[in-house]
């Protein structure tokens, strides 16, 4: 198969799966409460409600609806959002809401990147010794960790017990000092429109600081995943006849690893940092209650709360695409990598 | 490809179960003539009516609750889905297995023995969460197994038959060397019994239930005893009805004080009070006389009542007043002996019949261990019951999501063709979901909230994972040759699909069975704390940590022992799967 016939192939298989979502989410609209509850809010006028159901078609036949509500999504009406205290469409929440989420979650995956490679190395070049033991009990409490009891211990700790005692502590919440500064988001990322627009070093350090405890908790699940798949697929690459070969030429142990290994060993680590990515925006729905991050996540909860229905269905459908979308890159990645997969 | 077993299956069904009968009469009639199979034979039937009737009746009481649901005696919509109708139904679908298992050993058929023997174990975990009939069950099924694998029942258990078993046996035994020699799993298994025997002992470890709230007890640091009194009662004289007209001259009894006792109260006291029995109103007047002799029991019996009087410590008389007195008990350690007389010319004129008096010492504080929280919860005993909470959630999910899941997978893999389509897209939509997103909007749409909706929540999230890994494996088994045995030797799909695939693709499936119990607990937990969890006040360690984080700054051990158990528990998971991964793993098995 060539690699044009199977990232068509790819598409298609997307497609019923974009389609089950959006019927599970016009389906949620519906069990949770009357879909009219997507456009209406506390302050719609009485009066006018009877032209919005008429308007939407919410006295046609299901079948209809269904196919309204396919349009409307498609033609970016996503429903009135109340969560954020305006009446807001959803899009233009989601617009405004997303970079902070993506910065964290970025930020989040590079300490993830960082330490977990490194980690995976030594873990599987020094297999049942104690870095690898250390750095397996430290992964696998990774995976087993609470995320938002973690961030509860993390703020604890570093924001209110150092402050106790009087060491530099790291802020114990929001996206920067309300007090020292004021921003006006032209991007949405910080830490670019500090440096860029802003041209203030000191917000864009502030910035920083404040990423770097969120960016951790978040990052730590993934780092754990990451140092799991890099250290399996490195004993199973170290095993390989040409590493041997290598060996026996009388090459150095770290030219061995950093040249010949560590990059056939890289491809699964890729997919499964791929896969993370998606994973990182559920973790942001715990971190950024924790830490009173002004994202997606923290919007998505207290909408639920509220029951806020099209900004549930909004976030739902936001987050299933990105994880589509991750999956379908790194299904491409993969193929380009792995030549057999696209033959299998 | 195409399989051309359908048309042709039907026939050979038949023939296979007619060449089974006639093939091997002597061995047949061997088998019958042992003592072990009738034993065997009898308890099968026990076990499968009880088995048949109580499974039946469990999905009948809920159906049938169900329904009274719906004619509006009370809203029961998702118990109609509930974790108990899933168990009773597998546990009939199992059961009808088990039959046909336990058949395949009469017969001969390999792989009958291990699926007959995973079937039991399953049956038996499943048992475990039901309580104390199941303990029944297991007791049955613990009889079965014995009589199974005694050496003693190799008189149906024919010698070619152990001969094929014996690979079986041994590399058993050297997967349970391997895991005693890797410390990690065996620490993790240690944990694990230990946080089950926990949540089973709940009743009688926990000092206070889930939902006790004791509002004397307010956010107070761990190691702090209790304030409240009231609670600390050891009562000496209670509930005893006193008739007016026969009442006795006195009562006596004992009263130990140890050193621990001293310990923790700072002034040892002793009241006496009356109260109406049926109304519990305190205003009732009393006339009597109360004594203090530091006197053993025993001593005080055999004593005059002259003798007595060189012992007395204490002497309160109260006449009438509706009483609450108090009494300085002695401040050493010792033996001594309470008495109360009625004092005789009051006696008939101020006692009503439903009186009832108590007299009652501050027994030891209980002391909370681990702190209290916002409404005066003990942190410990919370935890202990949420141990029972979090881990029924878990096994329930991971239970039926398997199960669920993987019947579907393995149809999907073994049938192939538009099934499979069918079954992969329908997963791919699952995955597009993240877990906690997706169990979010589930509990959303049931809108009950209660521990059985996250439970439902998370079965319907999870299966898709069982369903991949199964039909992954299921594909790559299908194509093996001893699987071509059994089809050319005449047995039916379902026999190949559950008595020769599933066995053999059972490994990975309960390694990433143990890591989801981890897993399940982490996201119901998390669930719970961003606010879908059970209603406010149940004992589950999520929901402890979200009353916690608002007093993270005064109060951290709210929020630090519940996560500690959630961390230690999901490890415990994590380490045994991690470490029984690698043990399973043939590529690093022998090295």
């Amino acid at each position: 198969m060539k690699l044009r016939d199977f990232i068509l192939r790819r598409i298609i298989l997307a497609i019923p799966v974009v389609f089950g979502v959006l019927t599970i989410t016009w389906f949620l609209s519906f069990v949770v409460g009357d879909p009219l509850a997507m456009y209406v809010t506390e302050r719609t006028p009485d009066a006018a409600i009877p032209g919005i159901i008429r308007a939407r078609g919410l006295d046609q036949p299901l079948v209809v609806q269904y196919f309204l509500y396919l349009s409307s999504l498609l033609q970016g009406d996503w429903g009135v959002s109340t969560t954020t205290g305006a009446d807001l469409p959803v899009l233009t929440v989601l617009a405004m809401l997303f970079p902070a989420t993506i910065e964290l979650s970025i930020v989040a995956m590079i300490i993830a990147i960082v330490l977990g490679i490194p980690l995976g190395i030594i873990s599987a070049t020094r297999k049942d010794k104690i870095p690898d033991h250390i750095t397996r009990i430290f992964a696998l409490s990774g995976v087993s960790m609470p995320i938002f009891w973690f961030g509860l211990m993390l703020k604890y700790v570093l924001f209110f017990q150092f402050s106790q005692w009087g060491l530099p502590h790291l802020p114990g919440g929001d996206r920067y000092n309300y007090r020292a500064f004021s921003w006006t988001p032209t991007t949405g990322f910080i830490l670019i429109d500090s440096l860029v627009f802003d041209h203030n070093p000191y917000l864009f350090f502030d910035a920083l600081v404040h990423l770097v405890m969120p960016g951790f908790c978040l990052g730590y699940i993934t780092l754990a995943i990451i140092t799991r798949m890099m250290r399996s697929s490195m004993l199973e690459v170290i095993k390989e006849d040409y590493i041997t070969l290598a060996k026996s030429k009388g090459l150095k142990e770290r030219v061995v690893i950093y040249k010949h290994a560590l990059r056939n060993a890289l491809i699964p680590t890729v997919t499964v940092i791929g896969l993370a990515f998606g994973g990182l925006i559920t973790g942001a729905v715990l971190t950024e209650t924790i830490f009173n991050w002004p994202g997606l996540g923290r919007w998505a909860t207290n909408s639920i709360l509220n029951s806020d229905i099209a900004a549930i269905n909004g976030f739902t459908l936001l987050v299933a695409f990105i994880f589509v979308t991750a999956n379908f890159i790194v299904d491409m990645i993969y193929g380009v990598l792995d030549p057999r997969i696209r033959f299998g | 490809m195409g399989f051309s077993i359908h048309e042709s299956d039907l026939d050979n069904e038949g023939v296979c179960t007619m060449d089974s009968d006639s093939m091997y009469p002597e061995i047949q009639d061997e088998a019958q003539n042992v003592t072990g199979v009738r034993v065997l034979a009898f308890l099968q039937i026990i076990f499968v009516m009880l088995g048949l009737m109580f499974g039946g009746i469990i999905f009948l009481g809920n159906f049938v609750y169900a329904i009274e649901g719906w004619l509006g005696i009370s809203i029961v919509v998702p118990e109609f889905l509930g974790a108990w109708v899933l168990q009773s139904l597998i546990i009939l679908i199992l059961i009808v297995f088990l039959l046909r298992a336990n058949q395949g050993i009469l017969e001969r058929i390999p792989d009958a023995f291990g699926t007959s023997f995973y079937l039991y174990l399953f049956l038996a975990v499943i048992f475990a969460t039901i309580g104390w009939v199941g303990l029944i069950f297991i007791g049955v099924i613990a009889v079965q197994l014995l009589l199974l694998f005694l050496p003693s029942v190799r008189y149906f258990w024919f010698e070619e038959f152990q001969e094929d078993t014996r690979p079986r046996i041994k590399e058993t035994r050297f997967t349970l060397h391997l895991i005693r020699k890797s410390p990690l799993v065996v620490v993790g298994i240690a944990i694990i019994v230990f946080m089950v025997g926990v949540a089973l002992a709940a009743p009688w470890i926990a000092p206070y239930r889930g939902e006790d709230m004791v509002f004397d007890d307010i956010r107070l640091p761990p190691g702090s005893p209790s304030n409240d009194i009231k609670q600390n009662y050891e009562y000496l004289l209670e509930d005893r009805y006193f008739n007016p007209d026969i009442m006795p001259d006195y009562e006596y009894g004992e009263v130990r004080i140890t050193e621990k006792y001293l310990e923790t109260v700072e002034i040892p006291e002793l009241f006496i009070g009356v109260s109406d029995l049926y109304t519990g109103a305190d205003s009732v007047s009393v006339n009597v006389t109360f004594r203090i002799y530091s006197l053993n029991f025993t001593d005080y019996e055999v004593m005059t009542v002259a003798e007595r009087r060189a012992y007395l410590y204490a002497n309160v008389s109260v006449v009438n007043q509706h009483l609450l007195k108090y009494i300085e008990l002695p401040d050493e350690v010792g033996n001594y002996v309470w008495e109360l007389q009625f004092i005789a010319s009051y006696k008939t004129t101020t006692w009503s019949a439903n009186t009832r008096i108590v007299i009652a010492y501050f027994s030891i504080y209980p002391i909370h261990i681990w702190g209290t929280d916002n409404y005066g919860g003990d942190i410990y005993s919370r935890i202990i019951w949420g141990a029972q909470e979090d881990l029924r959630i878990a096994l329930s999910v991971v239970l039926v999501a398997l199960t669920s899941g993987a019947i579907i997978g393995a149809a999907s893999g073994y049938f192939g063709g538009k099934l499979d389509e069918l079954v992969m897209r329908i997963t791919d939509i699952f995955f597009a979901f993240p877990g906690l997103v997706l169990a979010m909007a589930i509990v959303m749409a049931i809108g009950v909230r209660s521990l059985g909706t996250i439970s439902i929540a998370l079965m319907i999230t999870w299966w898709p994972t069982y369903a991949r890994l199964v039909r992954g494996q299921v594909l790559s088994e299908r194509e093996k040759l001893y699987i071509e045995a059994a089809r050319s030797s005449g047995a039916s799909d379902t026999r190949i699909l559950f008595s020769h695939i599933l066995p053999n693709t059972i490994q990975p499936v309960i390694v990433q069975a143990t890591m989801d119990f981890g897993a399940v607990l982490l996201v119901a937990a998390g669930l719970s704390f961003i606010g879908f969890g059970p209603p406010v006040g149940t004992a589950e360690w999520g929901m402890m940590i979200a009353r916690g984080q608002n007093y993270i700054l005064s109060s951290p051990w709210m929020t630090i022992y519940p996560g500690l158990a959630i961390l230690v528990t999901a490890l415990a998971f994590n380490l045994v799967g991690d470490g029984v991964r690698d043990i399973l793993d043939p590529k690093l098995r022998r090295r």
